[in-house]
C-alpha cells in the first residue's frame, strides 16, 4: 500500500476511530458517577468479550445479525435510501426459514439451508417492494414506510406463531425446524454458526460489487447525485428500487440465521433490535462492506462485554447499549469531526 | 359481537390516543419549519414519557413530570439542532441516534434506579375533567379529559396564530423554505433552527409524558411503540400546519381507537393490529404526491457553501 492510500484510509477510519473514543470516555464517566471504578469496569468488559476462545465465539455470535444488518443498511445507503426497516424485513425471513425448515423433510442438509436461506431472502425481497414502489411512484419517504412496514411485520409474525405454526411452550414459538435445515455450529456448544461465515462472504461479494461492477458504480452515482447519474445514461429510480429490494431480501438472511443458527425455530418478538442497531453498526463501518466486519464485532463485544462485567461490577450491562447508541451520536457528528481534524492537521481555516 | 363505528366511548379513546400523536406532530412542525427533519421524535416521545413517571414519582408532582418532560425534550432538541445546524450532519443520521439513545438510556436507568428492566413503579398521573357531563352534547365527551389534552388543544391554536399571524411566524416559516434568501434579508437563520427545533422537541417531551402520566400511571420499556413516526405520518398529512396536524391526528386515532374496539372479534387480534398502520401507509401512498413540505426541509444549511 502506497503513502497516499494509507493515508486515505487513515482519514476514513479515524472518525470511527474517535467516535468509539469520545464513547468510551463518556461512558466512563457513567461509571464514575454509579461509584465504580471505569479502569475495572472496562477490563472486565474486555477479558468478558476477548479473554478466551469460548467468549471469541460469543462475541462473533452476537456480531453476526449486525454484519448482516450493516450489508443490507449499506446497500440501501449507498443508493441514497435510508433503510429503517431492517428489522421488519429480517422478522419475515427470520419466519420464511423457519416455515421451510419444519415444512419440508428428508432432504439433504445442504439443501434444505439453501431452500430456507433463499425463501428467507424471498421474503424479505418481497417486504421491501412496498416501500420501493411508494418511494419512487408516490414520494412517501421510506424512513415512514419502513416504520410502519415493521410493525406490520410484528404482528403478522406474531398472528403465524400464535395462530398457524403454534407450538406449546414459555414464550410464543413455531415448531422446531428439522435438523437437515440447522446451520452447523462453528465452536460448539457456543451458538456461533456458519451463518458468520455466509455474512463475510456476502461482505466480500457486496464488496465486489460495489467497487468492482458496473452496476454497483451506478448504484453509488445514484446515491451520491441521481440527476448526475440521469445524464450519465443511469435509470436511477431503477437503481433505487433494486437496491431497497436488495436491502431487504440482505435484511430476510440476517433472520434466516437466528432462526437456523440460534434458535432452530421461530420465536415471537425475539430481537432485542438487531434491525436498528445493525444502522449503528454501518455507519461507524462508515457504510463500506469491509468497515462493519471490525464494526459489527466491535458491538458484538460491547455487548458480551458489558454481560460479563455486570456479574463483577455493580455496573447494569445496558452499559453497553449506551456505549453502541453514544457511538453512534458522535458517528452523526462526523462531518464536524472531518473539517476540524483536517484544519487542525493543516492549520488553516475551515 | 358488532362492530361499532362511532360511540362516545370510541369519541373519547380518539381523542386520547390523538392527544399524544397531535402534541407530536406539532412539534414536528415546529422541526420542519425551519427546515429540520427530525425522525428522533419517537425517541423524545419515550425520554419524555420516562422523565415525566420518575418526576411524578420522586416529587409526587404529576406538573412537575410535565415539566422535567419539556425540559428534557428540550435538551434533547438542542443536541438534535447543534448535529443538524452546528455539525451540519444527516437530519436522519441524528434522529436515529437519539432513538437509540433514548431507548437504551432509558432501560439502563430503570435498571439502575429501580432493578427492574421493563417499568417504573406507579406515578401521580394528570388529573381530568370532572363533572362535565352535564353540559350538552359536548359533556360526555368532555367527561375524563385529561387537563393535559386541553393544554395540547390551546398549544395547537396559540401555535396557529404564532406561525400565521405574527412576523416572527412569518420569518420563521421563510427559513424552512429558503434559508439562504432569510439570511439575506438579516433574518438570523440559525438562531430561528435552534430555537424552533428546541421547541418542537420540547413539545414531544410533552407528548411523552401523556404517554406515561396522562393515559396511564407507569412507564414501560419502549412505550412509545412507534408513535413519533406516527406522528410524523400526521404532520405530513396535515401539510405541516398545526391545524392539520390536529385533524390527521385525530383520524390516525380513531383508526386506533377503533381497532382497539374490534379486538375480541372473531377477526384475529393480531390482524386487527395491523390495520392502523396499512391505513397509514395508503394515506400517505395517496397524499405525498400532492403535498409538498418546506422547501429546504432536510437540506444542510451551509452559507459558505452555496453559491
Amino acid at each position: 500500500m502506497n503513502i497516499s492510500r494509507l493515508k486515505f484510509f487513515l482519514w476514513q477510519v479515524l472518525p470511527s476511530i474517535l467516535a468509539v473514543l469520545c464513547a468510551l470516555l463518556i461512558g466512563a464517566v457513567i461509571i464514575l458517577a454509579i461509584g465504580e471504578n471505569p479502569l475495572q469496569a472496562y477490563a472486565a468488559m474486555f477479558q468478558g468479550a476477548f479473554g478466551d476462545p469460548s467468549s471469541w465465539a460469543e462475541t462473533l455470535q452476537r456480531a453476526t445479525p449486525y454484519i448482516f444488518g450493516g450489508l443490507a443498511f449499506l446497500i440501501a445507503a449507498r443508493a441514497g435510501l435510508f433503510n429503517i426497516g431492517i428489522e421488519g424485513q429480517m422478522y419475515v425471513g427470520a419466519i420464511a426459514a423457519a416455515i421451510v425448515g419444519f415444512s419440508l423433510h428428508h432432504i439433504p442438509s445442504f439443501l434444505h439451508v439453501t431452500l430456507a436461506l433463499i425463501a428467507a431472502a424471498f421474503a424479505g425481497y418481497v417486504w421491501s417492494i412496498v416501500p420501493a414502489l411508494l418511494k419512487v411512484k408516490s414520494g412517501v419517504h421510506e424512513v415512514i414506510s419502513t416504520i410502519m412496514l415493521n410493525y406490520v411485520a410484528y404482528a403478522l409474525t406474531a398472528y403465524l406463531t400464535v395462530r398457524v405454526f403454534h407450538e406449546p411452550g414459555a414464550v410464543a414459538q413455531t415448531y422446531k425446524v428439522d435438523s437437515s435445515a440447522i446451520l452447523p455450529a462453528l465452536m460448539s456448544p457456543n451458538k456461533l454458526n456458519a451463518g458468520f461465515l455466509l455474512a463475510l462472504l456476502l461482505a466480500i461479494a457486496i464488496y465486489v460489487f460495489l467497487f468492482h461492477t458496473p452496476w454497483g458504480y451506478n448504484l453509488r452515482v445514484t446515491g451520491i447525485n441521481p440527476s448526475a447519474g440521469l445524464y450519465a445514461g443511469i435509470k436511477s429510480t431503477r437503481v433505487v428500487v433494486w437496491a431497497m429490494l436488495m436491502s431487504g431480501a440482505i435484511g430476510g438472511l440476517m433472520g434466516a440465521e437466528r432462526t437456523l443458527g440460534i434458535y432452530g425455530r421461530f420465536i415471537n418478538s425475539f430481537s432485542p433490535g438487531y434491525g436498528f442497531t445493525a444502522i449503528a453498526v454501518a455507519l461507524l463501518g462508515q457504510n463500506h462492506p469491509l468497515g462493519i466486519i471490525p464494526a459489527a464485532i466491535l458491538f458484538g463485544a460491547l455487548e458480551n462485554g458489558a454481560s460479563a462485567m455486570s456479574f463483577q461490577v455493580n455496573v447494569p450491562r445496558e452499559l453497553g447499549l449506551i456505549l453502541e447508541a453514544l457511538i453512534i451520536v458522535f458517528i452523526a457528528a462526523e462531518h464536524f469531526f472531518r473539517v476540524h481534524l483536517r484544519s487542525m492537521i493543516k492549520g488553516d481555516k475551515e | 359481537m358488532m362492530v361499532t363505528f362511532l360511540s362516545v366511548s370510541i369519541i373519547q379513546a380518539t381523542i386520547s390516543i390523538a392527544t399524544p400523536l397531535f402534541m407530536g406532530a406539532l412539534g414536528g412542525v415546529f422541526n420542519e419549519r425551519v427546515g429540520i427533519v427530525n425522525v428522533g421524535l419517537d425517541g423524545i416521545m419515550l425520554s419524555g414519557a420516562f422523565t415525566a413517571a420518575i418526576t411524578s414519582y420522586y416529587t409526587q408532582s404529576a406538573w412537575m413530570g410535565v415539566l422535567a418532560a419539556l425540559i428534557v425534550g428540550g435538551l434533547l432538541g438542542l443536541l438534535h439542532a447543534a448535529i443538524c445546524v452546528g455539525f451540519k450532519a444527516d437530519h436522519v443520521v441524528s434522529g436515529v441516534a437519539i432513538n437509540i439513545l433514548a431507548s437504551s438510556v432509558t432501560v439502563f436507568l430503570l435498571q439502575l434506579l429501580f432493578h427492574n428492566k421493563g417499568q417504573s413503579p406507579f406515578a401521580p398521573k394528570i388529573g381530568q375533567l370532572s363533572n362535565a357531563g352535564s353540559i350538552p352534547i359536548l359533556g360526555p365527551i368532555l367527561n375524563n379529559m385529561s387537563y393535559l389534552t386541553i393544554v395540547g388543544l390551546a398549544l395547537i391554536v396559540i401555535s396557529h396564530f404564532f406561525l400565521y399571524h405574527t412576523k416572527m411566524g412569518l420569518r420563521l416559516r421563510s427559513v424552512g423554505e429558503n434559508p439562504y434568501a432569510a439570511q439575506s434579508l438579516g433574518i438570523p437563520v440559525r438562531k430561528y433552527m435552534y430555537l424552533s427545533v428546541i421547541a418542537g422537541c420540547a413539545l414531544a417531551g410533552l407528548a411523552g409524558s401523556f404517554l406515561s402520566i396522562g393515559m396511564l400511571n407507569i412507564f414501560t420499556k419502549n412505550m412509545t411503540a412507534g408513535r413519533g413516526y406516527i406522528a410524523l405520518a400526521a404532520m405530513i398529512l396535515g401539510r405541516w400546519t398545526p391545524f392539520g396536524a390536529l385533524g390527521a391526528s385525530l383520524f390516525f386515532g380513531y383508526v386506533l381507537a377503533w381497532q382497539m374496539n374490534a379486538q375480541g372479534l372473531t377477526i384475529p387480534a393480531q390482524l386487527v393490529e395491523i390495520i392502523p398502520y396499512i391505513t397509514i401507509l395508503l394515506v400517505l401512498a395517496f397524499v405525498s404526491k400532492r403535498v409538498r413540505g418546506p422547501a429546504h426541509d432536510g437540506k444542510i444549511f451551509a452559507p459558505s457553501e452555496h453559491q
